[in-house]
């Protein structure tokens, strides 16, 4: 029996809110009103009785309290005027909502089968007349997405007659496939053609090294064994491919580079340079530097598992994990950020022998919303309000539903990220040192013989070669596979299944299934023991059809891969029963030294692990730095620098209403923060919870920790000035994540960080002449990123890189490309106790204001004040800074915040000493008696590395002048109890300047 | 002088059951967690127990309204067992995700058209607020508190709404004693700002709003962490009694 329910809300306030919203995006369109409601269709195989269609309609589909439902079959009150529109999934599109219903009717109903799918339903009445089209295409642009959904619209009339014959139920039709096989020994262009083909993303030398490889008889007599030939199998090639992809291998980081200069002008010269990887020269060895001079002992394991791990307290060691999801989140904001943040929290889950996530974090880089005012949209680009809401959900929901508190972050603005947003996500994790059944936690056991079992969601074709798939076109019955709807309730219950298996030692190994799927998750885990045999058929499917290599490299959310002993299978497989978790044993570790797999008994892939992962050959890359070809200009060749405003007043409220500096606090309401109860430093503090902090602090007692044992977590990231040298960029975004920790109270000392490079493509092709100079702005960062993190004493001990950030299209009938700011996110931890937790807000009027750190106030520098405001620099000039004087200064501060105290400390960054100062005030709703100039433009807007805006009571003047005597600092004036910011010069009320601040983002 | 034992679920998407034991085994109390799976295997077990707590998350996702499905299925199992585990001066509180599941399965009055919906500004919002105790309430938890109590709220859907009738279906709540918290500053638009109520016999309360996560004082910023405190000290020290 096919079943139709319409559920509409009765709230009139709902209808007002969205009508609003609609209306704002699409003026031309004069609503009336609108109304959103919810579809379900249901396919039972067994009809409902009426007892049974009753409970369904009023205890499962509907709260009678606030909405209406409508069964199909009976006449409903929707009104006759307008247009009704129908939201509906394409198959095989993950439908939570209908997964929801599932759980329900299984108890309704227990030996009934039942199929459903959600859909929304809109109802729209304009005021003028519109047509179908134009309704269907305003639908489309607001609420749909055409790789997710299938929208029809109707006249009203039309839809109340149809209503009773618009069941739909999409299913997934498919055939399994043959298996293809492929001989290599083909022309270099047929061999480019496949990859293309294919989206093996493989270049000639890498598809020349497999040819060689399966040429050799000793590989031709392995393979003949089971039965296979010369000839590669798509299994083969698509598991090589994802083995070998920039996502998993992380070529150019491990790339042959020759760095040269030619002209570097104003910045940094680092003469020529012969790199034998970034990441081995500059990034590994900045860590293994750190840990053989003895300063960084508290190391557990670095670049070698899923997350860093570090252990600050005997107790509990923590697990950092950051990562970016810039292509899928480009292509439907919020499931690709959705997936990030789940996909982040299983890199956590799978870390060691599985660390429970405690906290996540996110920073977004986007155009601000007046882009499209301003120089319009290229094509097949997202408005950019469209890109924050989705994101911003995405990343609100997947944090809220699994109880993970989203505890620091921001949101940068810039056009450059039109065509890319960037969108990074992290997690922290609490891992016992060692359990009842586990000794060293941080070590994975899996051992020849242990089952492989793949636990969590099934396999569709979801997210296979995902990033390639958009320029496809779709059809009716094909599933969705570029787009990812992420579940965030499916994981839950794998999480809490999980961590219980591990509290019970049910497994000896786990890691989690992201890109690449099994093959990847499988291959590495195979890796330890030394091979393994995977049968296909065995592997859990949403529906029939999908191709042998579709399940090996399917990148379907919510799973994880475990190694489970022989004697402890029923037991993991029993607890995941109670957990109501799905999991699926599908073959075994083995130490025969091969990846093997089979599809219903035929062999359908033999690899050798010595050759997956260790038979790609490195690259070599060219990298040329000059200042003179900067291909980082603004895209649209437009500058919307503004006129400095002659009144003060007005200048500083344009100054604070810059999105880069604005409040985002509506935005970081949306995301819970205290779940767990161990957010101990929140977002925003103060006497009405509204000055931003510097840091997020965890609680780590609540996780397990020692008593008063406190973590700081907090980011860095001054991208813009990457666009004239990464090397300064750096420099400046490392400083900040620390002054940032410091600022809070944490322990210089102790310092652990992280790095995600997200970089414009630095490969050169055709349409990359600049790579070069992409590649050079690389090595400049990393080898900043040394420099500092030696200096600091940060090991890093995490991190991700994302190297094909550009968007090429059309602008007005124009081409066009549109490459991020070359961008690196810093994420940094350290351990503070109690006493030394310090906040941004002034506490006390009387207390005395000081800015720690150097004046900068002679001449004006780059910065956000300057990118915004027309000033007459004749060339870009960046602060000056003394790496070893920073350290020294924060190490001073971390002791005077656990002696004297400051009643406020607050780091400066965007918007200089000024935008701190102000923040200072909205959070302690006090304000200040200055004894500066408010025209003095360096001194208040200036941007430098280690400076605090800090306030101590009278009293501790001296002690304080004394505790710093080795440092640069400046008496700034008092805090008052007048909300002014009273200058030597003039009087500026504070509540007009918090209303600018408040209102331009979060409006 | 006996421990009280407690029953917390967890599982299905709750997410705020290791906070919620905490509370309890401050005060000496046995906590216990359980599944909805187990529990609908053994529905009189909650006879055991002299405190039962729905703690906040999001069951089921929330995919078919707050808390919609979890209540579904308690209506299957536990709801025989319900009277007879209040006869036995048995316990209930219900925070949040917890508060949303006990009106849906319609423990704070038969007749009573109640609902926890979507807050006015259509979004989830995590802000920490004050909390007005009605003095007249009959509750068992509120036993001597008469303050203003400041604790986080964290949800989507936390409008408490009347449905038809409201200002007599308001009266009845109010003059039975059942009118439980207001909030200060009504951040949601509910219905006579009401933030949590109990039930006819005082032994059940659900509110919005988290007691749980403000009983530390560095987690807590406003000084409300013995107020909260209290109100478990309550229950524990009425299921000692």
């Amino acid at each position: 029996m096919n079943y139709r329910f319409e559920v509409v809300s009765k709230e009139k306030y709902k209808r007002e809110k969205l009508k609003k919203s609609m209306q704002k995006d699409f003026p031309k369109l004069m609503l009336q009103s609108v109304l959103e409601g919810k579809i379900f269709n249901i396919e039972s195989s067994q009809e409902l009785s009426q007892k049974e269609l009753y409970e369904l309609k009023n205890e499962i589909l509907h709260d009678p309290v606030t909405e209406y439902i409508y069964s199909y079959q009976e006449e409903s009150s929707l009104q006759d005027t307008g247009y009704y529109c129908e939201i509906l999934l394409r198959p095989g599109v993950t439908d939570n909502s209908g997964a929801g219903l599932k759980e329900a009717l299984k108890i309704l109903k227990p030996n009934c089968e039942f199929e459903v799918s959600s859909g929304k339903l809109f109802h729209i009445h304009s005021q003028d007349e519109i047509s179908s089209e134009e309704c269907l295409e305003f639908m489309n642009e607001y609420f749909g997405n055409s790789l997710l959904h299938i929208i029809n619209a109707y006249p009203a009339k039309q839809y109340l007659e149809k209503r009773p014959s618009l069941y739909h139920m999409p299913k997934v039709e498919k055939q399994r496939p043959e298996t293809k096989f492929y001989n290599l020994n083909e022309s270099d262009s047929k061999l480019l053609e496949w990859s293309k083909e294919n989206c093996w993303a493989l270049d000639l030398t890498e598809l020349k090294c497999i040819q060689t490889y399966f040429n050799k008889t000793k590989v031709l007599e392995q393979r003949k064994e089971k039965s296979l030939g010369q000839n590669l199998s798509d299994v083969e090639m698509e598991i090589l491919a994802q083995t070998w992809s920039e996502h998993c291998k992380h070529k150019i980081f491990s790339a042959n580079i020759e760095y040269s200069e030619t002209d570097t002008g104003v910045f940094k010269k680092l003469s020529n340079l012969k790199v034998n990887g970034l990441f081995p020269d500059f990034i590994r060895s900045t860590t293994e530097e750190l840990e053989k001079s003895g300063e960084a002992n508290y190391l557990v394991s670095v670049f070698s598992d899923n997350a860093g791990i570090v252990r600050y307290d005997e107790k509990m060691d923590v697990c950092v994990k950051v990562e970016t999801h810039n292509s899928p989140s480009a292509l439907d904001p919020y499931g690709g950020a959705l997936t990030g943040i789940l996909g982040v929290n299983r890199d956590i889950l799978g870390t060691g022998i599985g660390a429970k996530p405690i906290a996540n974090m996110d920073v977004f880089c986007f155009a601000d919303k007046t882009l499209a005012d301003r120089v319009g949209l290229p094509d097949r680009i997202l408005h950019p309000s469209r890109v924050l809401e989705g994101v911003h959900l995405g990343v609100e929901d997947g944090g809220n539903k699994s109880g993970i508190p989203t505890i620091n972050g921001s949101i940068h603005f810039d056009d450059s990220y039109a065509g890319k947003p960037l969108v990074y996500v992290g997690t922290i994790g609490a891992l016992p040192p060692s359990t009842e059944h586990y000794p060293q936690t941080h070590l994975k056991n899996q051992k020849a013989g242990d089952y492989i079992v793949v636990a969590g969601g099934r396999v569709g074709s979801d997210g296979i070669h995902g990033a390639t798939f958009s320029s496809l076109a779709l059809d009716e019955n094909a599933p969705a596979t570029a787009v990812q709807i992420g579940d965030p309730f499916t994981q839950k219950k794998l999480s809490d299944f999980l961590l219980e298996a591990r509290n019970q030692g049910l497994y000896s190994s786990l890691t989690d299934n992201g890109a690449g799927g099994i093959s990847s998750s499988v291959g590495e885990m195979a890796e330890l023991t030394g091979g393994a045999r995977i049968q296909l058929e065995k592997v859990p499917l949403k529906y029939a059809g999908l191709a042998s290599f579709e399940i090996m490299i399917s990148e379907s959310q919510e799973r994880m891969s475990f190694s489970v002993a022989p004697q402890k299978l029923e037991s993991f497989l029993e607890l995941a029963k109670n957990f109501e978790v799905e999991a699926f044993e599908i073959g075994n570790f083995t130490d025969t030294g091969f990846l093997e797999v089979s599809h219903d008994g035929e062999c359908l892939a033999y690899l050798d692990l010595e050759f997956m992962h260790k038979g790609l050959p490195k690259k070599n890359l060219k990298a040329t730095f000059s200042v003179k070809e900067n291909p980082f200009k603004a895209w649209h060749g437009k500058d919307f620098r503004k006129k400095l405003p002659k009144n003060t007043k007005d200048l500083f409220m344009e100054v604070l209403s810059l999105p880069n500096i604005a409040s985002k606090e509506n935005l970081v309401r949306n995301y819970d923060h205290e779940v767990g109860a161990a957010s101990y430093g929140k977002p925003f503090v103060g006497k009405n919870s509204d000055g931003p902090s510097d840091a997020g602090v965890i609680d780590m007692s609540a996780h397990g920790g020692s008593d008063n044992s406190l973590l700081a977590v907090s980011n860095g990231s001054q991208n813009l000035f990457a666009k004239e040298d990464a090397y300064f960029a750096a420099i400046a975004s490392v400083d900040e994540c620390v002054r940032n920790l410091v600022a809070s109270g944490a322990d210089p000392e102790k310092l652990s960080i992280l790095d995600n490079y997200c970089w414009p493509d630095p490969i050169p092709s055709e349409t990359n002449p600049d790579a070069e100079h992409k590649m050079a702005q690389l090595v400049r960062s990393c080898y900043a990123l040394k420099e500092i993190a030696l200096q600091y004493k940060a090991p890093l001990i995490s991190g991700k890189d994302s190297m094909k950030n550009d968007f090429i299209g059309k602008h007005e009938g124009k081409n066009i490309k549109i490459s991020v700011s070359p961008s690196l996110l810093v994420t940094g931890i350290a351990p503070l106790k109690e006493e030394h937790f310090t906040t941004t807000n002034f506490k006390n009027h009387g207390d005395t204001i000081y800015l720690i750190g150097n004046k900068l106030s002679n001449e004006l520098y780059a910065g956000e004040f300057t990118r915004n405001f027309l000033i007459d620099l004749d060339e870009s000039i960046f602060p000056k800074y003394d790496l070893e004087e920073n350290y020294k200064l924060y190490e001073d501060i971390h002791k005077y915040c656990g002696k004297l105290k400051f009643s406020s400390l607050h780091d400066i960054s965007e918007g200089g000493l000024f935008s701190a100062l102000s923040e200072s005030c909205f959070g302690g709703k006090l304000g200040a008696k200055l004894l500066v100039s408010s025209k003095n433009l360096s001194l208040l807007f200036n941007e430098g590395l280690a400076r605090f805006i800090a306030s101590i009571p009278q009293k501790d003047e001296a002690n304080f002048e004394n505790a710093f005597s080795e440092h640069s600092f400046t008496k700034l004036g008092s805090v008052s109890e007048h909300y002014t910011l009273e200058f030597n010069d003039e009087l500026i009320s504070l509540k007009d300047l918090e209303k600018a601040w408040k209102e331009s983002v979060n409006a | 002088m006996h421990n009280p034992k407690v029953l917390i679920f967890s599982g299905n998407g709750i997410n705020c059951e290791k906070e919620s034991a905490q509370a309890f085994l401050n005060l000496g109390a046995k906590v216990d967690f359980v599944r909805l799976k187990e529990l609908e295997n053994e529905p009189q077990m909650i006879l055991n127990y002299n405190i039962l707590m729905f703690p906040g998350g999001f069951s089921f996702g929330d995919e078919l309204g707050s808390g919609q499905i979890f209540s579904y299925r308690l209506k299957k199992s536990i709801k025989n067992h319900l009277k007879q585990y209040l006869d036995n001066k048995g316990l209930i509180l219900g925070v949040c995700n917890g508060f949303q599941i006990l009106s849906k399965l319609g423990v704070f009055g038969e007749n009573l058209a109640l609902s926890l919906s979507y807050n006015q500004s259509g979004r989830f919002i995590n802000q920490w607020v004050n909390l007005m105790v009605e003095p007249e309430n009959r509750c068992v938890w509120l036993k001597d508190i008469q303050a203003e109590i400041a604790m986080p709220a964290r949800h989507g859907e936390g409008r408490f709404v009347l449905g038809e009738e409201q200002n007599s279906q308001y009266q009845k709540l109010f003059s039975n004693g059942q009118i439980v918290f207001k909030y200060a500053e009504n951040i949601n638009g509910s219905d006579f700002d009401i933030a949590g109520i109990c039930d006819e016999t005082g032994q059940i309360l659900g509110l919005m709003p988290h007691p749980e996560a403000a009983l530390k004082p560095g987690i807590n910023p406003f000084n409300s962490e013995k107020l909260c405190q209290q109100i478990f000290k309550n229950a524990v020290e009425y299921s000692r009694a």
